[in-house]
């Protein structure tokens, strides 16, 4: 009503209306005189609200950009699994024919059924010293035209479920749909055209055109790219058994099935099936299903997406993202409400007699309550618009690291309104909870008493003088000890708010430690092998005294692998046992290829039974002493039970091991190797390379120190730009706490300063009054900082810890100095700037000042 | 070099401006003054008339606009902030109205703080002493009435031996018996130490027991009375 009176034209009567809401100060367009106020004392502390508004920036930022990224990397999942068709279930086997596919589609809960032909291949890369290996895939015949035509069928087939109407033939069709990013589809005539998987080709400089020699099947064979493409199933490309990334050393290629079928002997047949699931349908059962059916075509095991590497590790993202967006931002809004209502607290003190002058003046208590909640509201507001931009920069940065690891058809990041809104919603409620206090004693104030200037602090002997006489303290250390000691709860938060600056330091830099620190237990402690070199089938061991023989190789351990469900009552887990060479006898130690105690200590498989990584024996519920289900999932798909017998520490993967003897013994087979662990002379790298080309039965080379240097230095580059953030955030919080409450110490102690300045002090000797309490209380916030870091850092292991890697608690001693030397400083800087104030101190006004 | 061996301060021409916005204010218009040493003064005046200027450019805490100051063969108006924080830590002992102890010391820590810093200063059980207080070395500020606050400073003024005691108002704050016991502990100070007192007061009444009297009016000395016999701080009434 009134805002439609005032924008009603100026007509004579309209202005004489105005001239009186003028007079009266009521116009929507006038400030109210408090509101001058307000605007007068925020500009007059200008600096102090411009740090609280910057940590709830702060805040606001990470919780826009966390949250942002977590929905556009949800959504953009969620659009790329259903527009390209990604399926639900997935199972490898050596062969079987095609028309096998019709009866898995019969299944119960398979909305629809793929084939494919696939197999390893390895690459010489052009530039590459070390052999590259590559999964290659079939091409659908149908998948890449349907478009969203196919989308809806699936939607049709999920929500139809098993309704008899659905012709079977009409489910068996393209899943796993790949986007052709340049280039063009693979000509079927053609044996020699593929289509490379994006991150391989950009990471080795190669174009369409390219041309690799390729060994499939033991045959050599150019392989020329004509097509860049990405699939939903290699979101995240890592080679199965990998951590990091390597995209080097790791491609997907996709050529024809006609060419896939002449390559690997599959004509009629296929060895990779994929199933769409009905909507709402358990795997577990399709999953057996699947299973029994491929039993009898060397089936491997069907599993579903939370086995599928790339979509694990992107799940993992996501959840992590999910934790991170609620955690930081809780942190940095926690400190702004602290300082807003250290601040306030000060300020209303400080305004005591205004307070009651208004309150004369017949204001109501509610009136001038508001007048205070709105100072909180303007930092918060102003704070949460700087975030939201900077959230928005941030989270650009973000996509750009993202688009290393992960890789979508298109990475167009946009701000959803949504997590704009919710973040300002809650900057607004930290804010004005943080004053909140303080205006309820607003309202407490009865005129009379707030026009009394306030008692003086009142100081008794306690604990205090303890300290100070233990420490025989001088005389201005005992007013610090004293003051501080006075007032527990403030100095507490000041400390914990400071802290939370060194817990956030210390974070930053474990993230780094932590993965620094699992890389090197897992590939320099545990696994000490250069090379691992994969068979295509297991080999008897003449096959690995071939290898042997090569020259610059110092030596060998072949290991026989074979996957296997595992498992104990309810509780199962598809996992490969491992088990490495020891001799003949079972009597040569493992050199290259260690298992180790929780202690770091090696420790040996005791025949007859299994070693268990201490993730995997949780997952089962198992210790050492009970016994486990075995499902062999390949070959005589054997099943036994077997004890286990020992528990490993591994931070990768959750993985099984037995002797060899033992495994032999359950295979009934000869002893054979799946493959072999080299260590190598480094000058010899390149000969033993070309070697390995030359033997037929080798899929797959794996080179340790060069996947690991590529992932890490990916790694590392994503860490370092994190930690920049990090640090500027952590001294934003050191910055904003220490500022404030120097401000306030300075205001609360600028009597006694001014005082001590005229009985003849130096300003530097009452530099040191005011240094000194900043300093103690940032040396109580330090350890505290440490504590709570520590419990963060302990979260973060505890919130990251999957079956896929664990990070350990390992946070150096260097770790500890640098976050607390980091708030140190920021804290001195802020000090600092706040110190010269002790240079314009009014050491006349101090004669009459009543304090 | 002193002119005369006896003055401790000699003031000429001195001038204190202060601008205000666009207007200039003169406190100070021209005072010249000689104090000798060891003498009692107490300056009266209405408020405005320029007497705290005065006292705060003896104490050295401003520096004049024009006009010289000597404390004994010091030319304060030409020291340097660091020369002045100096004279303030050896030679002079302020005494202000509203006592300005620091609330976190006692009353003992309170007059180590200035004892601790100084190189001729007396034990802060000493100094208590001459004010009557020394039960009371381990009492918080809190602890203390007014008039005990106000001597427990009179205390830290003078416990390095200043050659001049300051005091700013010393009994503003206080009620008449309150007060009085204040001026007796200045007494006693001056009798026993011989320290040269300059006390500004609104209260005519605590001329009597100074030596000279002087009266301020517009930034000038408008009176300057030689007392030849001094009352004693306990015969005051006002």
């Amino acid at each position: 009503m009134r805002f439609a009176k005032t924008l009603r034209p100026a007509t004579g009567d309209a202005t004489s209306r105005g001239g009186t809401d003028s007079r009266r100060g009521s116009s929507p367009f006038r400030l109210q005189t408090l509101d001058r106020k307000l605007v007068r004392e925020l500009l007059g502390s200008w600096v102090a609200f411009v740090a609280i508004a910057t940590v709830v920036a702060a805040g606001v930022s990470v919780f826009v950009m966390a949250l942002s990224v977590l929905e556009f990397l949800d959504l953009s999942r969620e659009r790329y699994y259903e527009r390209y068709r990604f399926a639900d279930v997935f199972a490898e086997l050596t062969r079987a024919p095609n028309h096998l596919a019709e009866s898995i589609a019969t299944i119960p809960g398979v909305a629809a059924v793929d084939t494919r032909v696939s197999g390893m291949v390895t690459l010489e890369v052009p530039g590459l010293n070390e052999p590259a290996t590559a999964k290659m895939l079939s091409l659908g015949e149908d998948i890449n035209s349907m478009g969203d035509d196919a989308v809806s069928m699936d939607r049709n087939a999920r929500d139809a479920g098993d309704r008899k109407g659905m012709a079977v033939s009409s489910r068996v069709r393209g899943l796993n749909g790949v986007h052709l990013v340049s280039g063009r589809w693979p000509d079927p005539e053609a044996a020699d055209e593929v289509v490379a998987s994006e991150a391989f080709v950009e990471a080795n400089g190669l174009r369409i055109g390219s041309e690799l020699a390729g060994v499939l099947q033991g045959r050599s064979q150019r392989l020329r790219i004509v097509g860049v493409g990405l699939s939903p199933e290699y979101v995240f490309q890592i080679r199965g058994g990998d951590f990091l990334p390597d995209n080097r050393r790791f491609a997907v290629l996709w050529g024809t099935r006609r060419q896939m079928e002449a390559a690997f002997d599959m004509q009629g047949a296929f060895n990779n099936l994929s199933v769409l699931l009905v909507a709402g349908r358990s795997p577990r059962q399709v999953i057996n299903q699947i299973d029994l059916a491929l039993r009898d075509y060397g089936g491997l095991g069907a599993y579903d997406r939370e086995d599928q590497l790339s979509a694990r590790f992107l799940d993992d993202e996501i959840s992590q993202l999910r934790a991170t967006g609620l955690i930081v931002p809780a942190i940095f809004l926690g400190v702004a409400a602290f300082l807003l209502n250290l601040v306030f607290a000060r300020r209303v003190e400080l305004q005591r007699e205004s307070i009651a002058t208004l309150k004369a003046f017949g204001y109501e208590g509610w009136q001038i309550a508001w007048h205070f909640v709105k100072f909180a509201l303007v930092v918060a507001v102003g704070g949460s618009i700087i975030g939201a931009f900077l959230g928005w920069w941030l989270a650009q940065g973000l996509c750009g690291i993202y688009a290393n690891f992960f890789r979508f058809p298109t990475f167009d990041y946009r701000l959803y309104p949504g997590v704009v809104v919710w973040s300002g919603v809650v900057s607004v409620i930290a804010a004005v909870g943080g004053v909140l206090a303080t205006v309820a004693r607003v309202l407490r104030l009865q005129p009379a008493e707030a026009m009394r200037p306030a008692m003086p602090p009142r100081y008794t002997h306690g604990w205090a003088d303890g300290v100070c006489r233990h420490l025989g303290l001088s005389t201005p250390w005992k007013m610090i000890v004293r003051r501080l000691a006075r007032r527990p709860v403030p100095t507490a938060l000041a400390a914990v708010g400071i802290g939370l600056a060194t817990a956030v330091l210390l974070v930053s830099r474990f993230t780094i430690e932590a993965v620094d620190s699992m890389i090197d237990y897992q590939f320099n402690v545990m696994q000490r092998q250069d090379l691992q070199v994969t068979f295509r089938e297991a080999m008897a061991p003449a096959a690995v005294d071939e290898l042997r023989k090569l020259d610059g190789v110092r030596q060998v351990e072949p290991f026989r692998a074979i996957p296997v469900r595992l498992s104990n009552g309810p509780r199962e887990k598809r996992v490969s046992v491992l088990a490495i060479g020891t001799g003949p006898q079972g009597d040569v130690p493992n050199r290259l290829f260690r298992l180790l105690d929780s202690g770091g200590l090696p420790i040996r498989i005791a025949p007859g039974g299994l070693a268990l990584t201490d993730k995997l024996a949780e997952l089962l519920g198992v210790t050492p002493g009970d016994r486990v289900e075995v499902e062999v999932l390949e070959g005589g798909r054997q099943r036994f039970s077997a004890p286990v017998l020992g528990v490993a520490k591994e931070n990768l993967g959750t993985n099984a091991y037995a002797t060899d003897a033992t495994l032999h013994r359950w295979l009934q087979e000869d002893r054979r190797a799946s493959g072999v662990f080299l260590k190598i002379d480094a000058d010899r790298s390149q000969a033993i390379y070309d070697a390995l080309r030359e033997y037929p039965e080798v899929i797959a080379v794996s080179a340790r120190k060069a996947t690991l240097e590529s992932g890490l230095k990916t790694m590392r580059e994503s860490h370092g730009k994190m930690e920049g953030f990090t640090t500027a955030f952590a001294a934003v919080i050191a910055l904003g706490v220490v500022y404030n409450m120097a401000r306030l110490t300075m205001a609360e102690q600028s009597r006694e300063l001014a005082t001590m300045r005229v009985i003849g002090f130096t300003r530097w000797e009452v530099s040191m009054v005011f240094l000194g309490e900043v300093l103690l209380v940032t040396l109580i916030a330090i350890p505290i900082g440490w504590l709570v870091g520590w419990g963060f850092c302990w979260a973060i292991v505890w919130g990251i810890e999957s079956d896929l890697y664990r990070i350990p608690m390992a946070i150096s001693r260097h770790s500890y100095l640098i976050a607390g030397g980091w708030t140190m400083l920021a804290a001195m800087a802020s000090a600092a700037i706040v110190r010269g104030a002790i240079d314009r101190l009014d050491l006349v006004s101090v004669m009459k000042d009543q304090g | 070099m002193t002119d005369h061996p006896d003055i401790i301060f000699r003031v000429r021409g001195l001038v204190k401006e202060y601008p205000l916005g666009e207007l200039v204010v003169r406190a100070l218009s021209g005072v010249d003054l000689d104090v000798a040493a060891g003498e009692f003064v107490v300056i009266l005046g209405p408020s405005g008339s320029g007497k705290s200027t005065l006292l705060n450019l003896l104490g050295g805490l401003d520096t004049p606009t024009a006009g010289t100051i000597r404390f004994g063969d010091q030319e304060l108006t030409a020291a340097t902030g660091h020369q002045l924080t100096h004279y303030r830590r050896e030679s002079v002992g302020f005494v202000f109205q509203f006592y300005n102890l620091i609330p976190s010391l006692t009353a003992g820590e309170n007059v180590a703080l200035v004892t601790d810093i100084s190189d001729r200063a007396m034990t802060p059980q000493e100094a208590l002493g001459m004010v009557d207080l020394a039960d009371r070395i381990d009492s918080f500020p809190s602890q203390l009435s007014g008039g005990q606050q106000q001597r427990v400073a009179i205390a830290r003024a003078i416990a390095k031996r200043p050659r001049v005691l300051l005091c700013d108002e010393p009994t503003g704050a206080l009620d008449v018996k309150t007060g009085i016991g204040v001026l007796e502990a200045i007494e006693t100070i001056h009798r026993e130490l011989g320290t040269t007192i300059i006390v500004i007061t609104h209260n005519v009444a605590i001329g009597e027991i100074a030596d000279r009297v002087l009266t301020m009016r517009d930034g000038q000395i408008a009176e300057d009375v030689r007392h030849k016999q001094r009352r004693a701080a306990r015969d005051l009434q006002w």
